[in-house]
């Protein structure tokens, strides 16, 4: 029984809000509700409002942030594409923002110069969207725009290869690699309010497609024919994808796979057409992200286990998975 | 009455220097009508209903009651001319009557989101062609007779003027080639101007009201679809034969292929 979309949607949100009080009460030193009502209204000792305000809320709202803009990216590029597997990486848009980012390390402009580093992710962010989007339109049709995502992809990943080859020492080589890593350890508020008009201006233009997407499960010739203006749809998902994951990236690194996974969890429920699905993605998104992070805090690792690791080892056998099963619809 | 007219239509050459697709078509299509396109492989009749859909660039005028085609909004465009294409590439299990609704995308509508008009438009559009039955079905469970079926409510609920269907009856049986052929003949009856690619010129002649004859891109002739002409046109255009039979009153009843 599929549920009205705005039950489904308000279910979601509820089972996000739950979660996300969740990982507010747990860590290492635990809260139960004394404290964490104690902290919340002022009462509560300093100890508790500094390890709420000051370490785990602006880690939770960085991962819900990360993850709501990577479920609905992902919606946003498999209404676009067609294609089940599209996801923030397959526009080489992930990549390019953490070679952004890693380079302002390498160069040691991170240290130099404050917000530098989410400077960097979101320069090579909407170089690799305006790359794809020039690329795409030379190559008529999607095919073009997924090759180009692949190209820049591996280009990309080439050169970030030849920054860690080439790290001046071992301090600047941890830096980089932790960055590849993704985390939303120890970010601050600031950090999240400045990713902030980036998602919020990406999610804006990625729902202002949010029709013509739907359309588009029909094709681009029926689709067209309907009254979808292809470029500017295009233009809107490529441009609001760009700006949107360039601000997760700034935020935490590379985190992969949940732009696969959010999609496909609610797509179901709002009948396969993906414009009705960007919301409810971005919903599941951020509960995966911050159920991974609550994950990270919890399991007893000497090292911190970094959130884009959990999310790729549960993600990538979920992506074969999906392509497995793409694969045998398209036998049947 | 609806009054479409298509002058010299020529399609940009590609940027690999092949030939125009389309070399000056002229044409006028009005409320009524049935037309049959027809013409050997790579004569251009998709590429004519593209044109005229404004999917395919081209050089030369679409006017629809006097206004030109081209300086229309797209969803102008699209409440004025319906246009299926020759395959269905709807992804993903999505249900016939969530297809059918999006087929009122120019008029506001968005799946889940359709006004009682856009309901009622695709009601019946659903009983017309008969998809009641397969309303709640997925498109990925339907045989081919029943996709090109959704796929022809789908065009029918936007409620055009102009209805340009290509190869609307390939590859469905008899049986189904007749049904869609009376939907299609419907449509005009009720004042829909409708251009049709077909292959099976029996069809042509029986439903028909004309048909317009390509080769190499350009419309050859214009023949009434009854005319006694037809088999000579046919046998220029393909080298094969038909035979016909009269309907008693000097025209033609029906076509049939024949073998060399």
């Amino acid at each position: 029984m599929t549920l009205p979309r705005p039950g489904f949607i308000a279910m979601l949100t509820s089972a996000l809000l739950v979660l996300m009080l969740a990982a507010l009460a747990i860590g290492p030193q635990s809260m139960d509700a004394a404290p964490l009502i104690g902290a919340v209204t002022g009462r509560g000792d300093d100890a508790s409002a500094m390890i709420l305000f000051d370490i785990r809320l602006p880690r939770l709202i960085a991962a819900a942030m990360v993850g709501a803009t990577l479920g609905m990216a992902g919606a946003a590029l498999q209404g676009l594409t067609r294609n089940p597997l599209a996801e923030p990486g397959l526009l080489g848009v992930s990549a390019c923002a953490t070679l952004g980012a890693t380079l302002t390390l390498y160069f040691g402009i991170a240290a130099a110069a404050p917000m530098a580093v989410q400077a960097g992710a979101i320069t090579g962010a909407l170089i690799a969207t305006a790359l794809a989007a020039l690329f795409a339109r030379r190559m008529a049709g999607i095919n073009g725009l997924i090759l180009a995502g692949v190209g820049l992809s591996s280009f990309a990943g080439a050169l970030m290869a030849l920054l860690l080859n080439f790290a001046p020492n071992p301090f600047s080589l941890s830096d980089m690699i932790n960055w590849t890593l993704g985390s939303v350890a120890n970010r601050s508020l600031n950090d999240c309010a400045a990713a902030l008009p980036f998602i919020a201006v990406g999610m804006a233009l990625m729902l202002s497609a949010a029709r013509g997407l739907s359309l588009l499960v029909l094709g681009e010739a029926a689709a067209a024919a309907h009254g979808l203006n292809l470029r500017s749809l295009r233009w809107r998902v490529i441009g609001g994808t760009g700006v949107a994951v360039g601000g997760a990236v700034a935020l935490a690194g590379a985190i992969g796979f949940v732009g696969i996974v959010a999609p496909h969890l609610v797509k179901a429920r709002v009948g396969h057409v993906m414009g009705r699905a960007l919301l409810p993605s971005a919903l599941v998104g951020a509960m995966l992200t911050v159920g991974a992070d609550m994950l990270v805090r919890l399991l007893p690792t000497t090292t911190e286990l970094k959130l884009g690791v959990v999310a790729a080892l549960f993600g990538a056998p979920l992506f074969l998975y999906i392509a497995l099963r793409s694969q045998g619809d398209r036998d049947d | 009455m609806t009054e479409l007219i298509a002058r010299d239509l020529t399609s940009a050459a590609t940027r690999r220097g092949a030939a125009a697709v389309l070399d000056g078509c002229n044409l006028g299509l009005y409320g009524g009508d049935l037309v049959a396109v027809i013409g050997p492989n790579g004569a251009g009749k998709s590429s004519l209903l593209r044109a005229i859909a404004g999917q395919l660039s081209h050089s030369g005028h679409v006017t629809i009651d006097g206004r030109d085609a081209r300086a229309m909004p797209p969803a102008a465009r699209a409440r004025a001319i319906g246009y299926l294409p020759q395959r269905d590439e709807t992804v993903g299990p999505v249900r016939v009557d969530t297809m059918v609704g999006l087929g009122r995308y120019a008029w506001g509508a968005s799946p889940g989101r359709l006004s009682p008009e856009d309901q009622r438009a695709v009601d019946a559009a659903i009983a017309e062609t008969g998809c009641g039955a397969i309303a709640t079905r997925t498109i990925d469970t339907l045989s081919g007779g029943e996709r090109a079926r959704a796929a022809l409510a789908r065009v029918f609920a936007a409620q055009t003027p102009v209805l340009l269907l290509d190869e609307p009856v390939a590859a469905l049986d008899p049986a189904y080639q007749i049904a869609s052929m009376r939907l299609i003949r419907g449509r005009a009856d009720a004042g829909a101007a409708v251009l049709a690619v077909l292959h099976d010129i029996n069809l042509a002649v029986q439903f028909a009201d004309r048909i317009l004859w390509m080769d190499r891109g350009q419309i050859v002739a214009e023949t009434p679809a009854n005319d006694t002409m037809i088999a000579g046109r046919f046998r220029k255009l393909f080298d094969a034969d038909i035979l016909t039979s009269g309907d008693g009153g000097g025209r033609i009843a029906t076509a049939a292929l024949v073998g060399r």
